[in-house]
C-alpha cells in the first residue's frame, strides 16, 4: 500500500497493484494467477499535485485534494472567491454570468460539532444481537429511483453550467471533519464525460474559514494549483485471478475476493487493501498447510467496485450469468439495482460455482456473516462457525447486505456472502476519506479475518454437496435462457 | 427390515457428515493463521522484543 499507493481504477497505480497481487499469488503456489480483462471501463487519471492557499490577506494551506476524473488548472490560478449555493437545478439560473473566471466556493459554512462518541467501535453482544435479527423489509432504498434521476439531472445540469462559465475552479467543503474528508469522484470517468473543470474537496474546517470570509465580504484571495493526468492508453481494467485447483471436484468452484482498486485519499488500506490482503492471506495459509480441496479455490482481487461493482460484475457475466443493458436512456447512469432486470442469460459455468464469500468492511475482525435470505444455508453455516466462536465469530443473519462484490453473484441467483466485521474506526474515519491508510489498518483483527476466510472457503470446497441456493425469482425463471 | 434401516442410514449418513466441520483442518488453518501473530506477540509488530506476559508488569515497572 505504501509504494503502489491508491488505487483508481484505470491508474497506472491499479496496474502495478494488479501486476503485484498477480505476482505474489504466483509466488505463494497458486495457479493460473493471471490479469483478466474486462471493459471499456473509460478513462485512467492520476494527480500529481494538489495546493489550495489562502493568500492575502493572512497565508494558510489548506488541506485539499482534486476530486477524481478531474482537470488541473494548468498552473497556479489566483482571485477572490465567489461563493454560491445551488441544491437544485432551479438554483443554477441566478448564478448565470457571475461565476466565469473566478475561483466558486461551492457551499456555505457547515457546522461542525464536537464530538460526542468515540471514532472506534466494535460489536458488542446486544448489537450483534440486534443485527442477527431479520428487519423486515420496509421498502425503500436510500434514494428512490425518481430522487436518484432528479440528482443525476442536477449534477448534469450544474456540470454543463460550469462548462458554459468557466470558473477557474470549484472547492467543495470536506463532509466530515478534524481534518478528515471524503474525496471520490463525479461519476465522469466515461470518454466524452469529464467534468469540465478542476474541482477540489478541501477540509471542512478550512473551507468554513474562506466561506466566512466571502460572507462577510471582506477581502481576500485563494491560489488553487492542481495537477492531474488523464491515462488514455488503455480505456479497459483488470481483474487479478489465481486458483488453487481442485482434485475430484476440480470443475466446480468456490470463490473468495474482495476489491483491490479504491479511491484515491488515502492508500485504500481499509477500503479495500483490508479485504485484498485477508483473502490473499487466506489462500496462503490454504497453501502452506499443503490442502488438496475437493473443488477448486479461486481467488478473484476487484476493479472498479467503487464505481459500481464493475468488475465483479463484468467477471460474473463473462463466466456465470448476464444480464442485457437496458437500452432505455431513463435508466443510463442508474445503479443496478434500480434499473428493470432484464432476462438472464445463463452460461454452464453457472450450475459449477459453489460459493463467493467477499470481505470489504475494513480491517475490523469477523463477527459472523450475512446470508442474504439464503435459509438453506444456516445450519451449515452453523456448524462451521461453532468451532469459530472463541475467535468472535458468533452471528449468523438472514439480512441482506448490500454495497459491495458479492451482489454480483446474488444478482444472478448464485450464493454470494458478505462477513459481518467490527466497525473499527470504518464509517467514523476511514471509509473514502484521506485517512483510509496503513497505520489505521488492525494486524490481529486482519490474521482473525483470514484464518476464518481461509476456514468457510476450505469447508465450501469440501463439503460433499454444493451450497444450496436461493430460488430464482419468477421473472426470471420465466425470462432465463440458457447461453448458446 | 434391517436391510431396510441399513438403507435409511446410507443415505441419511452423508447429509449429517456434510454439515460436520473438519476440525483438524480448522485447527492447522488456525496454526498455521496465527503462526505470525504469536511470532509478532512476542517480538512486536515494531520488531521490539517483548517480555514473556508474567514478566510483563516487571518490565513495565522499569520503563
Amino acid at each position: 500500500m505504501d509504494y503502489v499507493g491508491p488505487r483508481l481504477t484505470g491508474s497506472p497505480n491499479m496496474k502495478r497493484a494488479n501486476e503485484w497481487t498477480r505476482d505474489k499469488l504466483t509466488e505463494l503456489g497458486l495457479s493460473n494467477a493471471h490479469l483478466e480483462q474486462w471493459g471499456p471501463f473509460g478513462r485512467g487519471w492520476s494527480y500529481q499535485s494538489c495546493t489550495v492557499r489562502l493568500v492575502s490577506p493572512d497565508t494558510a494551506e489548506m488541506w485539499a485534494l482534486p476530486r477524481a476524473w478531474t482537470p488541473g488548472t494548468n498552473g497556479p490560478v489566483r482571485g477572490t472567491p465567489v461563493k454560491i449555493k445551488v441544491e437544485k437545478i432551479e438554483d443554477i439560473e441566478k448564478y448565470k454570468g457571475k461565476v466565469g473566471g473566478k475561483i466558486v466556493l461551492e457551499g456555505d459554512v457547515r457546522e461542525l460539532k464536537p464530538k460526542e462518541k468515540s471514532d472506534f467501535a466494535r460489536y458488542d453482544d446486544k448489537s450483534l444481537g440486534n443485527l442477527a435479527q431479520y428487519e423486515m423489509p420496509r421498502g425503500g432504498q436510500r434514494f428512490t429511483r425518481e430522487e436518484f434521476i432528479k440528482r443525476r439531472d442536477f449534477r448534469k445540469a450544474l456540470a454543463k453550467f460550469f462548462a458554459d462559465e468557466k470558473p477557474l475552479a470549484v472547492i467543495e467543503p470536506g463532509n466530515t471533519d478534524f481534518g478528515t474528508f471524503i474525496v471520490q469522484g463525479l461519476g465522469t470517468q466515461k470518454d466524452g464525460e469529464q467534468f469540465p473543470v478542476p474541482s477540489v474537496v478541501v477540509s471542512a474546517e478550512h473551507y468554513n474559514r474562506l466561506a466566512r470570509l466571502a460572507d462577510q465580504k471582506k477581502s481576500f484571495e485563494v491560489e488553487v494549483d492542481v495537477k492531474t493526468t488523464y491515462h488514455d492508453d488503455d480505456k479497459n481494467a483488470y481483474n487479478t485471478i489465481a486458483e488453487i485447483p481442485g482434485t475430484d471436484k476440480k470443475g466446480e468452484v468456490v470463490m473468495i475476493g474482495a476489491h483491490l482498486d479504491s479511491w484515491h485519499g488515502g492508500t485504500g488500506a481499509t477500503d479495500n487493501g483490508a479485504g485484498s490482503v485477508a483473502a490473499m492471506e487466506a489462500v496462503r495459509i490454504l497453501k502452506a498447510i499443503g490442502i488438496a480441496p475437493k473443488r477448486t479455490i479461486r481467488i478473484a482481487l476487484w476493479s472498479g467496485e467503487e464505481q459500481g461493482l464493475l468488475g465483479s460484475r463484468a467477471y460474473v457475466a463473462q463466466h456465470f450469468a448476464s444480464r442485457p443493458e437496458s437500452t432505455d436512456p431513463e435508466e443510463k447512469d442508474l445503479p443496478t439495482s434500480m434499473r428493470k432486470k432484464m432476462p438472464l442469460t445463463i452460461k454452464p459455468e453457472h450450475a459449477k460455482l459453489a460459493a463467493y464469500f467477499n470481505m470489504d468492511n475494513g480491517t475490523g475482525k469477523i463477527r459472523g456473516i450475512y446470508m442474504q435470505e439464503n435459509a438453506a444455508v444456516r445450519p451449515i453455516f452453523e456448524s462451521w462457525v461453532e468451532p469459530l466462536k472463541d475467535l468472535g465469530v458468533t452471528t449468523l443473519t438472514m439480512r441482506n447486505t448490500g454495497g459491495t462484490d458479492h451482489l454480483s453473484y446474488d444478482d444472478v441467483g448464485l450464493p454470494g456472502f458478505q462477513f459481518i466485521q467490527d466497525e473499527i474506526e470504518y464509517e467514523t474515519l476511514t471509509h473514502h476519506t484521506n485517512y483510509d491508510v496503513y497505520e489505521r489498518l488492525q494486524r490481529d483483527d486482519l490474521a482473525q479475518a483470514a484464518v476464518v476466510m481461509a476456514t468457510f472457503v476450505w469447508e465450501a470446497a469440501n463439503r460433499p454437496e454444493m451450497l444450496p441456493r436461493k430460488p430464482l425469482s419468477k421473472e426470471d425463471l420465466e425470462g432465463t435462457k440458457p447461453a448458446k | 427390515m434391517k436391510k431396510l434401516l441399513l438403507v435409511v442410514l446410507a443415505l441419511t449418513f452423508p447429509l449429517i457428515a456434510a454439515d460436520t466441520p473438519d476440525l483438524t483442518m480448522q485447527t492447522r488453518i488456525r496454526q498455521e493463521g496465527f503462526r505470525n501473530s504469536k511470532d509478532g506477540s512476542r517480538h512486536g509488530v515494531d520488531g521490539l522484543r517483548r517480555p514473556p506476559p508474567h514478566r510483563l508488569a516487571e518490565h513495565e515497572a522499569r520503563q
